[in-house]
């Protein structure tokens, strides 16, 4: 009987120490930030211009991972109806509006065209970015965006 | 047992079919259907000035490669909005259509939003 109660006491404590730990690690994946630290990114976002704020947001979201760095393109999506790759960023410009563009933000893409309707599904789609990015950062994202366009490169009828 | 064990069999399979059918369908066409893909897919382009009988034609090539023409035929849109449509259309990879395909295809819907749709010419409003 000892015996059993031992056992269940090395068990419950193992569980509150690898638990605990376990939630430590929670917390510390995402970590509360202090006043100062909420300050000091304020005051640095301050000095930034909106494109660079954009440029800024663009990179926390990984938006870069999928459609390159400054939007240039270029990264594979196989089977995808779009040449099998994921589109480049540079025109948005002309072919959205402001909140046409803010709009596909929030709601992304569940859904890739295939190019072959037969074939496997392509791998990548556009992760919705509504209740995760700040209404501040969609408006900077949007300004840098639709910045990329070169200039000159604008179509124009 | 034996006795019950078919009627079940026999109940599953009579249920089961209808689901496969429609798992069927769904992955035969392998993409969205959209309200307006569900209108008529083609327009009477008889009465049109010759330069729009050939844009639409140009326009029927381009578009239904990648969707049905049902979907832009069926749209709602404005001179603008469809302006800017052909543009991201144009600007996807592997879409094949050049500024000057887009330039036409565009004119076109401008054209049949002010003889088939009735829409007076110019812009959404609100529209950023």
């Amino acid at each position: 009987m000892k015996v059993h109660r031992v056992v269940w006491g090395v068990a419950l404590g193992t569980w509150l120490v690898v638990g605990g730990a376990g939630c430590g690690l929670r917390s510390s994946q995402s970590p509360r930030l202090s006043i100062a630290q909420v300050a000091s990114a304020k005051a640095r976002d301050a000095t930034l211009s909106p494109v660079e704020r954009g440029r800024f947001v663009y990179q926390k979201y990984g938006c870069a991972m999928c459609h390159g760095p400054d939007g240039q393109g270029g990264v594979k999506n196989p089977n995808a109806q779009t040449g099998g790759e994921i589109p480049k960023l540079t025109h948005v410009a002309e072919g959205y509006s402001v909140d046409e563009l803010k709009t596909q933000i929030r709601k992304g893409l569940r859904e890739i065209g295939k190019a072959d309707s037969l074939g496997p599904a392509p791998p990548y789609r556009m992760p919705d970015m509504e209740g995760w990015m700040s209404e501040e950062e969609l408006d900077a994202l949007v300004h840098y965006l639709i910045g990329l366009m070169p200039k000159g490169a604008e179509t124009t009828w | 047992m034996g006795k019950r064990l078919i009627p079940m069999i026999v109940l599953l399979a009579v249920l089961g079919l209808p689901a496969s059918e429609v798992r069927a369908q769904k992955t035969q066409k392998g993409e969205k259907v959209y309200e307006a893909d569900k209108g008529p897919g083609k327009i009477d382009v008889s009465k049109y000035p010759e330069e729009m009988q050939k844009a639409y034609k140009l326009f029927a090539q381009k578009c239904g490669k990648c969707h049905t023409l049902a979907r832009p035929i069926n749209t709602d849109f404005a001179d603008d909005q469809w302006n800017r449509y052909v543009k991201r259309m144009m600007n996807k990879p592997g879409s094949g259509i050049e500024p000057k395909d887009g330039e036409q295809i565009y004119k076109f819907l401008q054209y049949d939003n002010a003889a088939r749709k009735k829409k007076p010419a110019g812009n959404s409003k609100g529209s950023k």
